[in-house]
C-alpha cells in the first residue's frame, strides 16, 4: 500500500460520470475517529450507568444490613426490658426524716431495694446522665440475666445485673482494638450510638449506694451514672439517633380526661422520686416503687451512607438533629416525632422507625393510694 | 506493477473528485492508530474493572464472614441454645493451607450409649460432638485470615477459644478455633480484650507475616453485645 497523498494534484478529470452509483469505498480516518468517539462516549455513559447501579447496590446493601442491626438491637431492648425486676414489698412507714424506727408506724406503703427510673438523658430537670452527648432519652433498671465476669458464677443464670440504654455521640476509640487506631490505620467514626450499660453482677453498685436513705439526684442515680462512666457500656447498634421511652398506663376508654401518658407526663419516671421530690406529690406518690404498666419504646435508626454524610458534614460535633424542645411532653409525642422525622427527611437523610409498647412483666400497676 | 498503481491512484484521485472527500481505504498507519486507541482504551477500562472486581471480592469476603457471624448470633437467639463459630484451616487451589474457612454449628451429646460416637462422659476429655448447622463458608480465593494474633485475637492462643484439630475431605488434618455464641445475645468470651479476625489478600501476608499490609478489614466482635463491626481502612 501507498500512503495517500493529500496534496496531489492530478489532472483534472471530468465531472464524476458514476455520482448516482455510490462506489464501494473504506472508511476515511475522520469517520472512523468519529466512530470511536461515539463509541467512547457510549462506554462513558455505560459505566458511568454501572457505577450508579453498584452504588444503589451499596446503598441498598447498607440499608439492609443497617435496619438489620437496628432491628436486632430494638429486639433485645424489648426483651430485656419486659423482665426487668423492682421486687417491691409493703413495710411500715415511721414518722420522721430520716424515719424513726423507734416511733409508731403511721402506715404501710411501697418499698424497694431496687430502682428503675427512665427520662431525657441529658436534658432537663431530671436529666439523668448529665455530662456528655447523649440526645433522646435514657433508662435504667435492673434484671436477674445472669451476667458475671467471673467464671466461678457462669452458671448462675439468675444474678442480678443493673441495665440500661442511652444513646450516646462519639467515636468508638476506646471500644476497638488498639491497632486500629494506630497511626491512621482506619478512620475515626464519629457516629451515634445505641449504648447498652451492662454492670455484671460483682460490679453492682444499687446495694452499695444504699438508696433507701438517699435524698437527692446525684445519690440516687451514682449506681448507674458510675457504671456509665466506668465504661461498662457496650454499643448495641450504630447509628440510632433517637431514643424515646414513654410510660404509659392504660386509662378506662370512656368517661375521664385522663390521659395513659399521665404517669410520665415530661417523659420522666423514677420510682424514687418521692425520695428527691422530683414531680408532683400525688405523681411521686402513685409511681413509688412501682414498675410503669407499659412502656413505648421508639428508636429511629439511619443508614450508613447518610450517617456518613451526617459525619462529613459535622465531623467530631454532634448534629442537632432534635431539637431543643422536643419529647419533653409526652402528650405531643406523635407530633414531635413527625417533627423529628420531617427533619431529618428534609436534611436528605434516610431512616427508619422502630417503635412499639412493651409490658413488663413484672409491673403490679395499682392506683390505690 | 508501476502502471497498474499509477492506474488505481488515478481511479482514487476520479472517486475524490466526486465525492469531495477522500474515498481511499485506510492505510496501514491508520489502521495501526486506531487499533492502538483502542487497545489503550480497553487496557484503561481493564485496569479500572479489574480494581472493582478486586475491591467487590473483598467486599463480598468481608460480608460472608459478618453474614456468618450474624447468622451465629441470631441462631444462637432464635433457638435458645449456644452455637459455636469454627475458624478452620483450608486448602486452596493449590493445596496451601491457611485460614480460611468458617463454620457454624451446636454441640450435639449423644446421650444413649449404644448409639455411635457415644463418649463416656470423663471429666477432662469429654467433649460433645459439633454439629454443623451450615456447610462451612470459605473465604473467596486468594483472601485469608491474618494468622498473626496481634491481628486476629480470634486465631491466638486464649483460653476462652477451643481450639483443636479435624480431618479434612482429603485426609489430612486442619487446625480449627472456636467460640460461642450465647442465646442471651453474648459471646463466651471475656470482655477484658477486642477480639478481631483480620482478612487480608494471601500475597500480603506471605510478604510481611507479622505486619499488616495496606489493605486490609478488620471484624472486630463485641463480647457483650455479640455484634460484628467492621473497620476497613
Amino acid at each position: 500500500m501507498m500512503p495517500p497523498n493529500l496534496t496531489s494534484r492530478g489532472p483534472q478529470p471530468p465531472l464524476c460520470p458514476h455520482m448516482h452509483r455510490l462506489p464501494a469505498r473504506g472508511f476515511s480516518l475522520v469517520e472512523l475517529l468519529t466512530s470511536l468517539a461515539i463509541f467512547s462516549i457510549v462506554l462513558v455513559a455505560m459505566g458511568e450507568m454501572v457505577g450508579a447501579v453498584l452504588n444503589q447496590l451499596r446503598i441498598g446493601e447498607a440499608r439492609f444490613g443497617q435496619f438489620q442491626e437496628s432491628q436486632a438491637a430494638f429486639d433485645s431492648i424489648t426483651r430485656r426490658l419486659s423482665t426487668c425486676e423492682l421486687n417491691p414489698y409493703y413495710d411500715f412507714q415511721y414518722p420522721g426524716s430520716p424515719p424513726d424506727t423507734s416511733a409508731v408506724p403511721t402506715r404501710y406503703d411501697l418499698e424497694s431495694d431496687l430502682h428503675f427510673v427512665s427520662g431525657p438523658a441529658a436534658s432537663g430537670p431530671n436529666a439523668l446522665l448529665p455530662t456528655g452527648p447523649h440526645p433522646g432519652h435514657a433508662i435504667f433498671f435492673h434484671g436477674t440475666f445472669g451476667l458475671t465476669d467471673n467464671p466461678a458464677w457462669s452458671e448462675l443464670g439468675t444474678l442480678l445485673n443493673s441495665w440500661g440504654y442511652y444513646v450516646e455521640f462519639g467515636d468508638d476509640d476506646g471500644q476497638r482494638a488498639a491497632f486500629l487506631n494506630a497511626g491512621s490505620t482506619s478512620p475515626r467514626r464519629h457516629r451515634f450510638r445505641l449504648k447498652e450499660l451492662q454492670v455484671p453482677a460483682e460490679a453492682l453498685r444499687t446495694y452499695a449506694a444504699g438508696l433507701n436513705v438517699q435524698t437527692n439526684a446525684a445519690g440516687l442515680y451514682s449506681w448507674f451514672r458510675m457504671a456509665a462512666a466506668a465504661g461498662q457500656s457496650h454499643t448495641l447498634a450504630e447509628n440510632v439517633v433517637a431514643l424515646v421511652i414513654s410510660p404509659l398506663s392504660p386509662v378506662p376508654e370512656t368517661g375521664t380526661t385522663e390521659k395513659e401518658t399521665d404517669v410520665a407526663p415530661d417523659y420522666f419516671y423514677d420510682t424514687r422520686a418521692y425520695q428527691h421530690a422530683a414531680t408532683s406529690s400525688a405523681l411521686m406518690q402513685r409511681t413509688r416503687h412501682q414498675l410503669p404498666p407499659l412502656l413505648r419504646v421508639t428508636l429511629v435508626a439511619l443508614d450508613e451512607p447518610s450517617a456518613q454524610k451526617l459525619a462529613e458534614a459535622s465531623g467530631s460535633d454532634m448534629p442537632e438533629l432534635l431539637s431543643t424542645g422536643a419529647f419533653h411532653d409526652a402528650t405531643k409525642f406523635d407530633a414531635d416525632l413527625q417533627q423529628f422525622e420531617s427533619a431529618l427527611t428534609e436534611r436528605n437523610l434516610r431512616f427508619r422507625t422502630f417503635s412499639t409498647t412493651i409490658r413488663l412483666r413484672n409491673a403490679r400497676w395499682n392506683d390505690l393510694p | 506493477m508501476n502502471s497498474d498503481l499509477t492506474a488505481r491512484a488515478g481511479l482514487r484521485l476520479d472517486r475524490r473528485r466526486c465525492s469531495a472527500r477522500r474515498s481511499a481505504a485506510f492505510t496501514l498507519i491508520e489502521l495501526l492508530l486506531v487499533v492502538t486507541i483502542m487497545a489503550l482504551m480497553l487496557s484503561l477500562t481493564a485496569g479500572v474493572s479489574q480494581g472493582v472486581v478486586n475491591s467487590m471480592n473483598f467486599r463480598q469476603a468481608i460480608q460472608n464472614v459478618k453474614t456468618q457471624l450474624d447468622t451465629a448470633r441470631q441462631t444462637a437467639m432464635t433457638k435458645n441454645r449456644p452455637v459455636m463459630v469454627r475458624l478452620t484451616e483450608e486448602r486452596d487451589d493449590l493445596g496451601v493451607l491457611s485460614w480460611r474457612g468458617i463454620q457454624i454449628g451446636m454441640v450435639e451429646a449423644v446421650t444413649d450409649p449404644s448409639a455411635s460416637g457415644y463418649q463416656r462422659p470423663v471429666p477432662g476429655s469429654y467433649e460433645p460432638e459439633f454439629k454443623a448447622v451450615s456447610p462451612p463458608e470459605r473465604l473467596p480465593s486468594g483472601f485469608v485470615f491474618h494468622p498473626s494474633d496481634a491481628y486476629s485475637t480470634l486465631l491466638g492462643d486464649h483460653s476462652a477459644v477451643a481450639s483443636g484439630t479435624v480431618t479434612g475431605p482429603d485426609g489430612g488434618s486442619r487446625k480449627y478455633q472456636e467460640f460461642v455464641f450465647l442465646p442471651d445475645g453474648r459471646c463466651a468470651l471475656p470482655a477484658s480484650q477486642s477480639w478481631t479476625l483480620t482478612l487480608v489478600r494471601e500475597r500480603d501476608v506471605s510478604d510481611s507475616a507479622n505486619d499488616l499490609p495496606a489493605d486490609f478489614a478488620t471484624i472486630q466482635i463485641d463480647t457483650r453485645t455479640a455484634r460484628a463491626r467492621i473497620y476497613r481502612r
